[in-house]
C-alpha cells in the first residue's frame, strides 16, 4: 500500500537506508544520499559537536548534524561511525552510529503530524523486520535543528 | 437524558460524550517518537495508519495508577475521534455507558472536591454529575484537541 500522501509519493524513492542514531533505527531516503563514508570517530576530518559539528568533504567544511542530540537519544558513539553526505543543493552531512543497509519499503504508513513538534520531520513510517521505522526528511531535519539551536541561542 | 462513555484514570472518573469515542481496546503499546509535543506518549498503529497516543493523565495533571506486574490489568486503550482527528489514550478502566438526566448535570464550580490539592485541570472539564456516590467529570474533548493538536509552525 503506497501512502495516499501525494507529497511523500512524489518525493520518496521507495528505498531507504536503515541507519542507527542514538541507539534507534530510522530510515533515510537513498535519493537524499550522495555518499556514505565509514571513518574513525577521531578522524581529523570530523568535528563532532552537540547538534552541529563539521565534516571536511572534498576540501570544504560542511555542517555535520548530530541528530542523536536533537532527538534527545543519549548514546555513546562507537569508535567507527558513518557520515552520510546529502544530495541536497547545498550538501550537509549526518552522523550515524551504524548503517544496516538499503531496504525497499513496500508499505508506508501515515503519521499523526499534528502530534509532532516539527511536522513532516518524519513524512511517514515504513515496515521493517517486523517493526515500524520512521523515515527522516533530511532537509526538514536540517531546517528544524537550525531553528531549535537558534532558539537556544547557540547559533 | 444524556449518555456518556465513562472511564477511570487514576482515582478520577471521567465522562465523554459518546460521539467522540470510536472504540475501547486492550492496551495497544505505543512506539516512542523523538520530538513529540508535550503530553504525547508516542504513536500507535490503528487501522493501517499511526495515530497519536495522548497521555490524558498528564493533560489533566493527575496520577495514572500503574498496575503492579502481578495484578490483573483493567487498563484499556480508548480510540477517540474529535473534529476528524483520531487519537488514543490509555485509561485505567472502562465502565458501562451511563445515562444521566440533564438536570443532574452540574457546573464544575459546584464540585466540592475542586479545592483538593490533586484535582483534574478545570479548563478541560465541562461539568460533572454524581453516579453511585462518585463524582464523574465531563471532559471537554474539543478543547483538549484544540490545545494539544493545533499546528504551531
Amino acid at each position: 500500500m503506497i501512502s495516499a500522501d501525494q507529497h511523500s509519493v512524489s518525493t520518496y524513492s521507495g528505498e531507504a537506508a536503515i541507519v542507527e542514531i542514538g541507539g534507534r533505527l530510522f530510515g533515510i531516503d537513498t535519493a537524499a544520499i550522495k555518499s556514505i563514508s565509514e571513518m574513525a570517530l577521531q578522524d581529523e576530518r570530523l568535528i563532532v559537536e552537540p547538534y552541529f559539528g563539521s565534516y571536511l568533504y572534498q576540501g570544504t567544511k560542511i555542517p555535520l548534524l548530530n541528530l542523536a542530540d536533537f532527538f534527545s537519544l543519549k548514546s555513546s558513539l562507537p569508535e567507527k561511525i558513518f557520515v552520510i553526505v546529502t544530495s541536497t543543493e547545498i550538501p550537509f552531512s549526518i552522523l550515524v552510529s551504524s548503517i544496516l543497509g538499503r531496504f525497499r519499503s513496500e508499505q508506508t504508513f501515515e503519521l499523526p503530524q499534528e502530534a509532532f513538534r516539527y511536522p513532516q520531520l518524519y513524512p511517514f513510517a515504513f515496515e521493517f523486520n517486523g517493526s515500524h521505522l520512521l523515515l527522516i526528511d533530511v532537509r526538514r531535519a536540517f531546517q528544524c535543528m537550525t531553528e531549535y539551536v537558534q532558539d537556544l541561542g547557540q547559533l | 437524558m444524556e449518555e456518556f462513555f465513562v472511564v477511570r484514570i487514576g482515582r478520577f472518573f471521567f465522562a465523554i460524550p459518546p460521539e467522540y469515542v470510536r472504540r475501547a481496546l486492550p492496551v495497544i503499546p505505543h512506539i516512542n517518537v523523538p520530538l513529540l509535543k508535550p503530553h504525547f506518549g508516542g504513536i500507535v498503529l490503528y487501522n493501517k495508519r499511526f495515530i497519536a497516543k495522548l497521555f490524558l493523565d498528564s493533560v489533566l495533571d493527575i496520577d495514572i495508577h500503574r498496575q503492579a506486574v502481578t495484578a490483573v490489568s483493567t487498563d484499556s486503550t480508548v480510540i477517540f475521534e474529535v473534529s476528524g482527528i483520531t487519537f488514543c489514550a490509555t485509561v485505567n478502566e472502562v465502565l458501562p455507558v451511563i445515562s444521566v438526566e440533564k438536570n443532574q448535570l452540574l457546573p464544575i464550580d459546584e464540585a466540592c472536591s475542586i479545592q483538593e490539592h490533586s484535582f483534574p485541570k478545570r479548563e478541560y472539564l465541562m461539568g460533572y454529575f454524581e453516579y453511585r456516590q462518585k463524582h464523574v467529570y465531563i471532559l471537554n474533548m474539543p478543547r483538549i484537541l484544540q490545545e494539544h493538536f493545533s499546528a504551531h509552525h
